[in-house]
């Protein structure tokens, strides 16, 4: 009987390990975790905004008589002091129905966020055993040369970590095809939150509006007659405040379409893995995948990064 | 949220949005130079653009409830399939790692078997403790 050399041996077990495992580009999907793992602060943010725009509209809605005594905090409303969700919504205290929307939000994302890092964390499991100490036994035994043992130590490891890579793919496959459908029907859950809150946002552009509308009515002479040179500057500074707070509200509008478009990247990557894992196509369909959806998704990541900066 | 909701998450979000275009309404009224507003008809603008304010607000907050309540079957599936990954993820390092230890094992079965070849005592002794540690740690 012919003896099975061990490059034959190493060619049939690639054979077998190629047609038996999915066809899952394993840096493909770290990509992915990674990218999605940056977006996890901005994600943050932009759940914390929730609550802090219904604190800012209830701020704003003050009798004519508390008006001037909270314009200065007003000013700093959108400095880093906002106050941010707790984990202990109280009912009794304004807010708390967005504190609660805002809390939630946070605690779903991360769960959209940690499945992704999983399936990374999955593929980047470093699959590569060492065989030097039995090499070295050998070498020194003087069973095998140096240059043997080289040989045999890189056949040895190659082809047990083919073994655990299909495994890696195997793992992977198995997890995007399970959760493929859950994982758009939660993005979509969560693009709805995301339109949600930018209507509460819209709430808060129109509210700062009545605010500062009403304000400077009430300050102008009642009888037609010139303002004081006193109540001109008054009413400039109001003017540059109600501006900063029109600005910030519309950063937040623009953070609500980066994190809507980094969603939509999500999930358009995990049918792309799940397909893959669906056609065992070729090399080039991965190559494709970092191409058109990773690269897209860090360049959204980033935009929302500087955005919530 | 209220119970049983007669309307979808998504109806509540559109009709916030519809309730904050009513209020940019009474804005457009406000901030068009070409309308002289009395003040007292504007005070009462000022107030209808902040409760139909309030109410966007409100509704939009009913509707990101609601969608978090429809999406919960989603969120514990994803969920559970992360804690799947997680112990798949230690089984794979678990799996090199044994790998790695029965190399280790071997290795040493080899070193002490050539300490027994050549009738080194010492270097039989010193094999034999690498291999009960090989063992030991596998």
């Amino acid at each position: 009987m012919t003896k099975l050399g061990p490059a034959a041996f190493a060619i049939a077990t690639l054979c077998l390990f190629a047609a038996c495992a999915p066809k899952i580009d394993l840096q493909a999907v770290q990509q992915y975790a990674q990218a999605t793992a940056d977006a996890g602060a901005s994600f943050s943010t932009v759940a914390a905004g929730y609550y802090q725009s219904c604190l800012r509209i209830r701020e704003l809605q003050l009798t004519p008589n508390q008006m001037p005594q909270t314009l200065v905090p007003l000013g700093n409303a959108y400095s880093a002091s906002t106050p941010q969700p707790t984990t202990a919504p109280n009912a009794n205290v304004p807010c708390s129905d967005a504190q609660g929307v805002s809390l939630e939000w946070d605690k779903r994302n991360a769960i959209v966020l940690g499945y992704v890092h999983a399936l990374g964390a999955i593929a980047g499991v470093d699959v590569q055993p060492t065989f030097t100490p039995l090499g070295d036994a050998l070498v020194n035994a003087k069973v095998v040369t140096k240059t043997e043992d080289s040989a045999f130590g890189a056949l040895a490891a190659e082809i047990s970590s083919i073994a655990i890579s299909g495994e890696q793919r195997e793992a992977i496959a198995s997890e995007v095809t399970s959760i493929n459908e859950p994982l758009k029907n939660a993005v979509a859950a969560l693009k709805m939150v995301d339109d949600a809150y930018g209507q509460e946002l819209n709430a808060e552009f129109n509210v700062t509006f009545a605010y500062y509308d009403k304000l400077i009515r009430s300050e102008l002479p009642q009888n037609g007659g010139a303002p004081s040179p006193r109540l001109v500057d008054k009413i400039e500074l109001q003017r540059q405040r109600y501006t900063a707070a029109l600005t910030a509200i519309n950063a937040d509008r623009g953070m609500t379409i980066d994190y809507a478009s980094v969603l939509d990247q999500i999930a358009k990557t995990h049918q792309e893995l799940f397909d893959a894992a669906q056609s065992k196509p070729g090399l080039q369909v991965y190559i494709s995948i970092i191409q058109k959806d990773v690269i897209p998704l860090y360049q959204d990541v980033e935009s929302l990064r500087k955005a919530t900066k | 949220m209220p119970a049983n909701a007669a309307l979808s998450a998504g109806q509540l979000v559109q009709l916030a949005s519809d309730f904050n275009a009513l209020a940019n309404l009474d804005r457009s009224i406000l901030n068009d130079p070409n309308t002289s507003v009395p003040n007292g008809q504007a005070a009462a603008l000022t107030g209808d653009l902040t409760s139909l304010s309030n109410i966007a607000a409100s509704l939009a907050t009913w509707g990101a409830q609601l969608a978090f309540a429809d999406s919960d079957d989603a969120f514990a599936k994803i969920s559970a399939a992360t804690q799947a990954a997680n112990s798949k993820v230690n089984e794979l390092k678990s799996d090199v790692t044994k790998i790695n230890s029965v190399v280790n094992i071997l290795g040493a079965a080899v070193t002490l078997g050539v300490a027994f070849g050549t009738g080194n005592a010492a270097g039989v002794i010193s094999a034999a403790g690498g291999l009960a540690s090989a063992v030991a740690s596998a």
